[in-house]
């Protein structure tokens, strides 16, 4: 017995310590449910698509209900304005948005100023990746268009973010904006601090951005499958174009980029404004799209305006206003009128997105409206035809107006046309900055208490991160905070 | 040589001389004085001549040939007293365990040794006083039962498992949990709920690098080496151990106002937001539900163990079967767990070899617990209106006029959509010893085993219910119809130590004693998930059957996911040395080399070692002038260890991760790659003093130490500009912990009739953070707390709130310079005290008399703070008047010169302000027993051994302030992770009495 296990054992034990020994290539594990560098060109695109899903996020375009996140280009903007009221069930989330009196460890604010960056890192990183797929020839023409979308969407969300963060807009100006970056390093974060650009260097930065899109547009052709619109194409960047040259008061070149877009998608009738909303047609929406953010079954821009539990409801002045243009403004499947709620106020619902749907980022409509401003601005007396055309694919009566009358038309038709798109704050910033809420605290059935906000008020530029200052000293805090 | 060969020869002289003198035989028998039970293995000698001797067989009897002038024989066991017995009465001798601590086994989990021969830190838990206690996760027991051990249990969810830490985080972003090791095998530290700490046989916590240094890496965090029990050789022994009891939620110190004042503070107040006219206000104060009454109830507790133990002198066994069954205090909540244990151990010749089998099941009623969610009834039922009722007139579930969007009835979800959780756990260990025959005091050791686990989250959400139509108000309209999630993870870790090991005295005085060892080893970890939701529940089954296929009308499409939650590997290489000269001074030496998967390929391997040495000073001659001191021991340890657990799998690595854009594949950057990520070192020196006095009537063990981590696992916070919201793992900044620990225990009185014991221990631990990245002195840190060079880890970061203006109702805010102002601006953070409890203290106290036995412990825990995030939820202004409100808010302030702490509701409520952070000090009485041991006398009749009766007591008191069910959190429980706040829906933990019995026949 015991020669037999000494037999067995002095051979157990050399092998096990060898077996154990030998098994450092254990330790060269690799993740099964991560991919570390990007290889192929169906990667890369894989990539550009990681890069558009940043637009889905509760910072960007989704608005998750009762979590006060940003959903800083989608219902913020209005709600933050005077068209949206924050009603009294959403536990005041977006109180002190609404009220704007933030501070620079405000959580949404927060989220607003990374979440552009994410985008842009991932932009940046396709475009610091391109350059083989682009050196070879079966995979350049794909390599071109990936860049030219990179390139849009690094601009557009830089121009985003100086929406927020620059106090102003001028094409020259000196204030400070955002940071504009164009570089990637995933290894060293730490190793490159930027400073705040101008608002004229983001500008800059902008156009030149826009242009080799452009460049990249034409040598790689436009995205395929693109029915949904969901993908950025060149007519996509001239609308891009449109706007920014429209926030610079750049007039002539918002007349000459709106053209383009608008020969290539014109705005069609009142019907295809109502089933621009409808989630039946997003697979093949009317011409009158230019850009969407898809839903894929988690978007929800206007969320939670489903009449039975709102965040948001549509300020009474406002409501008014449309009631009297009626057409296809008023169309249920757009707005809802007298829905009761709390001590049953009976409350006006924006109805464009009622359930999962995509967010519309580019509408002709709203390049029309740019176009008809920059056409009175730039004294061009074919204002009022723009203006008129609008009104007649939306089944609202025409008129014929001119001068300070047509422009008050155009901030109203703005505010119709473009209701819960997120553009009414951003107007009043560009125009007057002045708000004056009629309806305020509970006895207005609404949540902010603070009916007026000055043109001296250092809220209408947001502040710039806490915690960002914190990590990069670089970054100037904006004036009041 | 020749040295070797003159004693030899000495010997032979002796042996000689003896068997010329004239003999005579003694026979006799051993037992033990506490169960009466026959020793094996105990050493005989006659007095005086130590060269005669022997050993008794499996059923303590002896047979010694003994000098005819031999007057008495000495007997020495392991765990008893020696003990002296006149050569008349050794027929039957009966040996009493031996209370003092010099001999006590320490159990490290690779070879035990005796407490005198230990020179690092370590605490053994007391398995009477602990493991007694009813609860569905042993670990949550261990709180106030050593020095250094600090838990948390923060929940009173059956088999929610608690926050342990041991001396301190000594981490920010990697693990600071300790590492679990059940018999020699690591096993996962969670799934507690599924182990039977019935089995348990030992529990010691391993605490400075010199007792950690042997788990290496692993251990960083210190160690819990739990031993399960081993048969023993003689009769079959069978032992039934059963409780009973009822358990009841404390009280909820966060006082919630009623139905007159809610509807008064309403329409007065917070500007009526419900439109209350006057005469629905005097119909509605006839309601008055109190919500808890509907949402809690007592709570019921049984559990039944069977154990079986017995073998010869070759084969051992022991056995169990175990039943747990906890009706929590929450309705529809509970824990039921089964377990079944077998050990068996053999020994033949130089060989010995043995396996432990466990396996475990266990099933849960769960809610969800620690977050703010609108859907969590753990919030709902705190934000009800008093003025509702829990049914309408129909007997359906009320909708509160809250909106479905922001409250759901938390009856109905508490039964109608249920969660639930079943775990199977099986833990194996086995191993070989064998004496290598040829060189002598060389043994072979391997010892292998696996800890697997396979846990089955299911939750279902019934079509109708308010949680459904919260969803569709959500716009997730597919989720409207109901819903069934599943996920399941399979996870197992594979241990295997090989050593060699060495021990021989080296030379024949046997004053110098080597035991040195040789271990190889290696650690993986694998884990599988696969979870799935399905839509659309509309046929009548309550799981997967009851859901339409989807299709792309219907919408009812499942999500599906996975992955692989854990995939690593650690492999070892290490040495011990270990050399004592005349059982006096003792040095210990252990090196070793890790590598692990985790970490980049250049920081992959790490080296480190540590050095201690012990001496016992009670031995040295000038000492014998102080009798009152019997034992004194003086440890120094100094060593590292390093740190690779908590960060992932894979986190060197720059990832993308998987989504879906437009209907197609996406991938996104998830995490930023550092290719220099490396181990986080950690530096302990530790200094002890143990001493006995009195004849061992006092005993005390003092520690200090201090330890410093390098290299900390810290995500920094990337700027938005270099990657948006991402942040980094790096090796940067240095965080110190020190502290002293104190344990004294005293025998009181000692007699055969009453005995009174006080044990008490104590320890204080100050974290400090010595540096941060890039030179910063000041990051933030979770939700409300900052690191700041030179303050204590998880300090808090808020602005102060010192009162309300009586002429304005405005809060009142101290800024940096010291002035009050109204104006909240965060610029007047500042850091304040820590989550973390620097003081933390037990005491047990033991009395018996004959038959009868109290036991008492307490814990105390001060010097932390708690954010009270749940009062946040009652108190903010802009929630007034649209849930459940406090108390608080009725004394909100209304006109000019009212003196108040509660400012104007027309006030933004900041959040980021001491006015919600709250002193999270207590004392608990912990656990309370008395037991009765019905005299033998009476029993032995019947054939039975002992009959234990007894009634205890669980948290059947705490003192504490805080406005909130208990004071404690833990990070289980705690949406940030660290333990700092009460973030919401808290899982009260419990009191409990439980009537109990102990059969041994």
């Amino acid at each position: 017995m015991n020669n037999k296990i000494k037999y067995l054992i002095i051979p157990a034990v050399l092998l096990g310590m060898f077996i154990i020994v030998s098994c450092e290539k254990r330790l060269n594990i690799q993740p099964q449910t991560q991919l570390t560098e990007i290889k192929t060109i169906s990667d890369l695109n894989s990539a550009l698509n990681g890069c558009y899903n940043g637009f889905k996020s509760s910072s960007y375009y989704n608005n998750v209900a009762a979590s006060g996140s940003a959903s800083a280009w989608s219902a913020l903007p209005d709600l933050m304005g005077d068209d949206f009221i924050e009603v009294t069930e959403s536990l005041g989330n977006w109180k002190e948005l609404s009220e704007m009196t933030y501070n620079s460890d405000n959580g949404a604010i927060l989220g607003a100023f990374r979440q552009p960056y994410e985008i842009i890192s991932r932009a940046n990183n396709i475009l610091q990746s391109v350059q083989r797929f682009e050196d070879d020839p079966a995979t350049a023409q794909q390599a071109f268009r990936i860049k030219a979308q990179a390139l849009a969407i690094r601009a557009h969300a830089h121009f985003d973010l100086m929406r927020y963060f620059a106090p102003d807009f001028g094409r020259n100006s000196s204030s400070l904006a955002v940071p504009y970056v164009k570089t990637f390093n995933a290894l060293d974060p730490f190793g490159d601090l930027p400073a705040r650009n101008t608002v004229k260097e983001v500008y800059d930065n902008i156009y030149n951005d826009l242009s080799s899109s452009l460049v990249e547009f034409r040598k790689g052709g436009n995205p395929t499958a693109n029915t949904a619109k969901n993908y950025i194409d060149s007519v996509t960047v001239y609308a891009m174009r449109t706007r920014v040259n429209y926030y610079a008061s750049q007039w002539p070149a918002v007349i000459s980029d709106a053209n383009i877009v608008l020969s290539l998608r014109p705005v069609s009738n009142a019907a295809d404004y109502v089933a621009t909303f409808s989630t039946a047609g997003e697979a093949n929406p009317p011409s009158g799209v230019i850009w969407a953010i898809p839903s894929d079954g988690s978007l929800k821009p206007g969320l939670a305006t489903n009449g039975t539990a709102v965040n948001y409801r549509v300020a009474t002045p406002l409501s008014t206003i449309i009631q009297g243009l009626g057409g296809a403004y008023v169309d249920p499947s757009i707005i809802k009128f007298n829905v009761a709620g709390n001590a049953g106020f009976g409350r006006t619902i924006c109805y464009k997105y009622p359930r999962v749907a995509s967010f519309k980022v580019f509408r002709s409509g709203e390049i029309l409206l740019m176009r008809a401003e920059a056409k009175e601005k730039a004294s061009d007396v074919t204002a009022i035809d723009d203006v008129n055309l609008l009104r007649t694919n939306r089944g609202v009566p025409t008129s014929t107006q001119s001068g300070a009358a047509l422009l008050d038309a155009i901030s109203i038709l703005r505010r119709v046309e473009l209701i819960g798109e997120g553009h009414r704050w951003f107007d009043i910033k560009r125009t007057t900055k002045t708000i004056n809420r009629t309806e305020c605290g509970a006895s207005g059935f609404s949540g902010s208490t603070n009916c007026t906000v000055a043109p001296t008020s250092r809220s209408w530029t947001f502040p710039i991160p806490f915690n960002e200052i914190t990590v990069n000293p670089k970054l100037v805090q904006n004036a009041g905070y | 040589m020749k040295k070797i060969l003159q004693t030899y020869l000495l010997l032979c002289f002796f042996m000689v001389s003896i068997v010329f003198a004239q003999d005579k035989t003694v026979k006799g028998k051993v037992t033990s004085a506490t169960d009466g039970l026959p020793l094996p293995g105990v050493s005989v000698t006659v007095k005086g001549d130590k060269s005669k001797g022997t050993q008794t067989d499996a059923d303590g009897n002896f047979r010694l040939v003994v000098p005819a002038n031999a007057k008495s024989l000495v007997f020495g066991y392991i765990g008893y007293s020696s003990k002296e017995v006149p050569i008349s009465a050794v027929n039957n001798v009966k040996l009493e365990e031996d209370q003092k601590a010099l001999s006590e086994v320490v159990v490290t989990g690779y070879a035990p040794k005796t407490k005198r021969e230990y020179s690092g830190a370590v605490s053994t838990v007391s398995i009477e006083s602990s493991m007694s206690q009813a609860n569905g996760s042993f670990d949550q027991l261990l709180q106030g039962q050593a020095a250094g051990l600090n838990v948390k249990t923060g929940s009173g969810q059956p088999g929610r498992s608690a926050d342990v830490v041991i001396r301190g985080r000594g981490s920010i972003n990697g693990s600071v949990s300790p590492l679990y090791i059940l018999d020699g095998v690591q096993i996962s530290a969670a799934d507690f709920s599924t182990i039977n700490q019935n089995d348990f046989e030992s529990v010691t916590i391993l605490k400075d690098a010199a007792s950690t240094a042997i788990y290496g890496s692993r251990g960083a965090n210190g160690v819990i080496v739990v031993t399960t029990k081993k048969g023993k050789a003689g009769d079959l022994r069978l032992n039934y151990d059963m409780q009973v009891g009822k358990s009841r939620l404390p009280e909820n110190k966060l006082k919630l106002m009623n139905s007159a004042e809610e509807l008064d503070f309403e329409v007065n107040l917070a500007g009526n937001p419900n439109g209350w006219t006057p005469a629905e206000v005097a119909e509605l104060k006839k309601i008055d539900t109190k919500w808890g009454d509907y949402v809690f109830q007592d709570g019921l507790t049984q559990s039944h163990q069977l154990s079986a133990s017995g073998g010869n002198d070759k084969t051992t066994f022991y056995s169990s079967l175990g039943y747990y069954d906890e009706k929590g205090v929450v309705i529809e909540t509970g824990l039921k767990k089964y377990n079944i244990r077998l050990n068996v151990a053999h020994k033949e010749k130089n060989v010995s070899i043995g396996t432990n089998i466990a396996a475990g099941y266990s099933d849960f009623v769960y809610t969800a617990e620690g977050n703010q969610g609108v859907g969590s009834p753990l919030n709902n039922v705190l934000w009800a209106y008093p003025y509702e009722t829990p049914y309408t007139a129909s007997g359906a579930y009320t909708k509160s006029i809250q909106g479905v969007a922001f409250w759901t009835n938390p009856i109905e979800e508490l039964k109608e959509n249920k969660r639930s959780n079943s775990q199977i756990k099986g833990d194996v260990s086995t191993y070989l010893l064998y004496k290598i025959p040829f060189i002598k005091g060389l043994t072979y050791k391997i010892n292998a085993g696996i800890d697997f686990s396979q846990l089955e989250d299911f939750t279902i959400i019934n079509n109708g219910t308010q949680s459904t139509l919260q969803s569709i108000a959500y716009g997730s309209t597919f989720r409207g119809q109901g819903e069934v999630d599943r996920g399941s993870v399979r996870n197992y870790i594979f241990t295997a130590t090989n050593s060699l090991n060495y021990s021989s005295f080296l030379d024949v005085k046997k004053e110098h004693k080597l035991n040195a060892a040789l271990a190889t080893e290696v650690v993986r970890a694998k884990a599988r998930s696969f979870n799935y939701a399905g839509y659309g529940l509309l046929l009548p089954f309550k799981n997967e059957a009851g859901l339409v296929a989807g299709t792309a009308t219907n919408g009812y499409i499942p999500v599906v996911g996975g992955g692989f939650p854990n995939d690593n590997a650690i492999s070892s290489f290490f040495g011990t040395a270990d050399y004592s000269f005349k059982n006096r001074y003792f040095l210990s030496l252990v090196g070793r080399r890790d590598g692990s998967s985790r970490l980049s390929e250049q920081g992959r391997f790490i080296n480190y070692g540590s050095i201690s040495g012990g001496w016992v000073i009670s031995d040295e001659e000038f000492m014998k002038a102080i009798p009152t001191i019997n034992f004194m021991k003086l440890r120094v340890g100094y060593g590292a260890s390093g740190n690779q657990d908590g960060i992932g799998n894979f986190p060197y690595l720059q990832q993308y991760s998987r989504d879906t854009y437009a209907g197609q594949g996406s991938l996104q950057i998830s995490r930023l790659g550092n290719n220099q990520l490396t181990w986080e070192k950690k530096k302990t020196i530790n200094i002890g003093l143990d001493a006995e006095l009195f004849d061992s009537r006092i005993t005390a063990t003092l520690d200090y130490y201090n330890s410093l981590t390098d290299g900390l696992f810290f995500s920094k916070y990337v700027p938005a500009t270099s990657g948006g919201n991402g942040n980094i793992l790096s090796n940067v900044g240095k965080l110190e912990n020190k502290g002293i620990e104190a344990t004294v225990g005293l025998r009181v009185i000692d007699n055969d009739k009453f005995k009174f014991n006080l044990n008490a221990n104590y320890a204080y631990n100050l974290s400090n953070v010595k540096s941060l990245p890039d030179n910063q002195d000041l990051q933030l840190f979770n939700d409300f707390q900052v690191l700041k060079v030179g303050a204590p880890l998880n300090s808090f970061y808020l602005v102060p709130f010192v009162g309300v203006d009586p002429a304005t109702g405005k809060s009142q805010y101290r800024a940096l310079d010291g002035s009050v102002t109204t104006t909240y601006d965060p610029k007047n953070n500042r850091v304040l005290g820590s989550s973390d409890a620097p003081h933390n203290a037990g005491l047990n106290a033991n009395f018996s008399y004959k038959g009868l036995e109290l036991s008492v412990l307490g814990v105390y825990s001060f010097g932390n703070y708690v954010y009270n995030n749940a009062r946040t939820n009652v108190e903010r202004s802009d929630f007034a008047g649209y849930l459940g409100f406090s108390r608080n808010a009725l004394n909100a302030w209304t006109t000019p010169g009212q003196i108040t702490d509660f400012p104007s509701l027309s006030e933004t409520t900041q959040l980021r302000t001491t006015r919600f952070l709250e002193k999270g000090d207590f004392f608990r009485l912990r656990n309370v027993q008395l037991a009765y041991s019905i005299p033998k006398a009476l029993i032995s009749k019947i054939n039975v051994q002992e009959v234990r009766l007894f009634i205890q007591g669980q948290n059947l008191y705490t003192a504490s302030d805080f406005q909130g069910w208990d004071p404690e959190v833990s990070s289980i429980t705690d949406s940030s992770g660290a333990g700092a706040s009460v973030s919401g829906a808290q899982y009260p933990s419990i009191k409990r009495v439980t009537f109990g019995l102990n059969l041994t026949f």
